[in-house]
Parts: structure tokens; C-alpha cells; sequence
């Protein structure tokens, strides 16, 4: 939106960089509903079928959901820290914490892809394609089903979270998010945020509830 | 044009900490409480391992929120925004676990 119009819609810019933040809080509202539904199958399906899905608990790699959860937790403090490292004037320490949230990000989808290729070697594929002899029953099916599903929506917020956080270190270097007003990097943080917020769920009813 | 009513819902102050140490803290608790929460999961606890999983992960949520997402230092109506949901989210598999364990 330009200054002029920025001038007629708000009093001052403190009321402009609120309606961005209650934008950003709304949208990030509208997103974890989005997840809310797969949380109510996981709760729904698993009250069905207790037992398959300990049992696919089980099978998942606890060391590899593990360091991703660390992975996400750092990452989520880097992006604090680049806000933080802004706001105190330091442009440096800002856009190198956000390089640091990036790295982490990608080791993440590393991570997952390996633990993926994993699962497709033993036939464990989505939906009609399950092939996994040693839990052959329609819950296990249904378990990594939804194991898919959450952790593969997830990791397409990942991905557009990296994005975002590339895209705000250009904007940081290139002079244009500034320490007077850094409302850009708080609202990509807090993107950034939920997306490790989600992660703090789906790791224990994915990993650790065998 | 907005009037001085719309003041009431903006934050009260837009100062931010000039230390850094609370994010710190926040980081180093979150690690040590997901190595309780994988330690725990070891122990096997039967019925109640889903439980204590899911409030040791609603209490990192919780500090994520309050020192990286700075949810103290949002307006009012942001605030409600993420206590609604929260319970929109509580409410669904609430209804939908009971649902199927009253059936």
C-alpha cells in the first residue's frame, strides 16, 4: 500500500503496524484450523484404533523426529534473535541469524526426506498404495495415512517459511526493513513460529505415544 | 479515518526488552523440556504417556508464544484471536474423541 493511502486508511503508523499484526494473528488462526482437522481425525482415529497406531508410533524413527523437533526449537529462537538483533540496531547479527533459521529449515526437510524414503523402501506409501507387511491392519494403513498427510502440509509450510525468511534477509540487506520499523521481520517470525508450534504437536502423537 | 476509539485495542506500549537473555532462557528451557518429554516416552507410562506428552508440548507452545511470538506485547484482539482458536482446536477433537467414546 503507498504512504498516501497508508495516510488516508490510519491515524499514525503505531495504528498501521497493529492492523498488519491483527492481519497476521488472523491468518495464522486460519491456518492452524487448517491443521485442526487432521488433529481431529489423529484424536478420532486413534480412539479407533489405539493399538495400530502405537504400533506405527513405534515404527517411526524417534531419533530422526527428535532432532528435528531441536532443529525447529533452534531455528524458531534464531528468527527471535534476528528480530531481537534488529531492534538493537545490529543489521549483521539480524540477517546472519536469519541465514542460521534457513539452515536449519532445509536440514529439516533433509531430515524428513530421508525418514520418508525410509518409509517408501518398506512400502509404507499413503493411502491405497500401503504395502508394509509387518502392519498389514487398517489402522497402521490408516496411521501413516495421516502421518503423511500432517507431516507433508507441514513441511509445505516449511518450505514457504524459508522462502519468507530468505526473502526478509534481502529486504534487511538491501536497507528496506529497517530498526525503526521492523513490522516485515515480526510478521514473517511469527509465520515462522507457528510453523515450529506445529511441530511441538505433531511430534509426540507422531513419534513419542507408542 | 480511525477516532481515539481504536486506541483502546492497540497494544499499551510498543517498547521491546533490551536484553536478549529471555530469549535465551526460553531456548534453553525448550530443549531440556523436549529431552523430558523423549526421556519420558522411554519410560512406557501406559494410558498416561499421551497426556503428559501433550502437556509438556502445550507448555512449550505456550513459551513459544509468549517469548517469540511476544503474545504479552500483542493487542487485545489478537490475543482473543489465539485464545479462540485455541479452543476452536479443543472443541473439534473434544467432540469428536467423545463422540466416538460415547457410541
Amino acid at each position: 500500500m503507498s504512504d498516501l493511502a497508508d495516510e488516508i486508511v490510519y491515524a499514525d503508523r503505531r495504528q498501521r503496524d497493529h492492523a498488519l499484526h491483527l492481519g497476521m494473528w488472523l491468518f495464522l488462526g486460519s491456518e492452524t484450523l487448517l491443521f485442526a482437522g487432521l488433529f481431529g481425525l489423529y484424536a478420532a482415529y486413534r480412539s479407533v484404533y489405539d493399538a495400530d497406531f502405537a504400533a506405527g508410533v513405534d515404527h517411526n524413527n524417534a531419533t530422526i523426529g527428535t532432532a528435528n523437533t531441536l532443529i525447529l526449537i533452534i531455528s524458531s529462537f534464531f528468527v527471535a534473535w534476528s528480530i531481537h538483533s534488529l531492534r538493537a540496531n545490529k543489521r549483521r547479527m539480524c540477517i546472519g541469524s536469519l541465514l542460521v533459521a534457513m539452515l536449519l529449515g532445509c536440514t529439516f526437510l533433509v531430515l524428513k526426506l530421508v525418514e520418508y524414503s525410509g518409509h517408501f523402501a518398506e512400502g509404507i506409501e499413503p493411502g491405497p498404495h500401503y504395502s508394509f507387511a509387518e502392519l498389514p491392519a487398517t489402522g497402521a494403513r490408516t496411521f501413516f495415512t495421516l502421518y503423511y498427510s500432517m507431516t507433508g502440509l507441514h513441511a509445505l509450510h516449511v518450505i514457504a517459511g524459508i522462502t519468507i525468511l530468505g526473502w526478509l534477509a534481502l529486504r534487511v540487506k538491501r536497507g528496506r526493513t529497517i530498526p525503526e520499523r521492523p513490522v516485515e521481520l515480526e510478521l514473517g517470525g511469527l509465520y515462522w513460529h507457528l510453523v515450529d508450534l506445529m511441530w511441538i504437536f505433531l511430534w509426540p502423537l507422531l513419534y513419542l505415544t507408542g | 479515518m480511525p477516532d481515539d476509539a481504536t486506541d483502546d485495542l492497540l497494544p499499551e506500549t510498543t517498547e521491546h526488552p533490551t536484553t536478549g537473555r529471555p530469549l535465551v532462557v526460553t531456548v534453553l528451557v525448550l530443549i531440556a523440556l523436549t529431552v523430558i518429554s523423549w526421556a519420558i516416552s522411554r519410560a512406557h507410562l501406559g494410558d498416561l504417556g499421551i497426556p503428559i506428552a501433550l502437556l509438556i508440548a502445550a507448555l512449550k507452545a505456550g513459551m513459544v508464544a509468549w517469548a517469540f511470538m511476544e503474545l504479552p506485547r500483542a493487542s487485545a484482539p489478537a490475543r482473543i484471536m489465539a485464545f479462540v482458536t485455541i479452543a476452536f482446536i479443543a472443541l473439534l477433537c473434544g467432540g469428536m474423541v467423545g463422540d466416538l467414546a460415547m457410541r
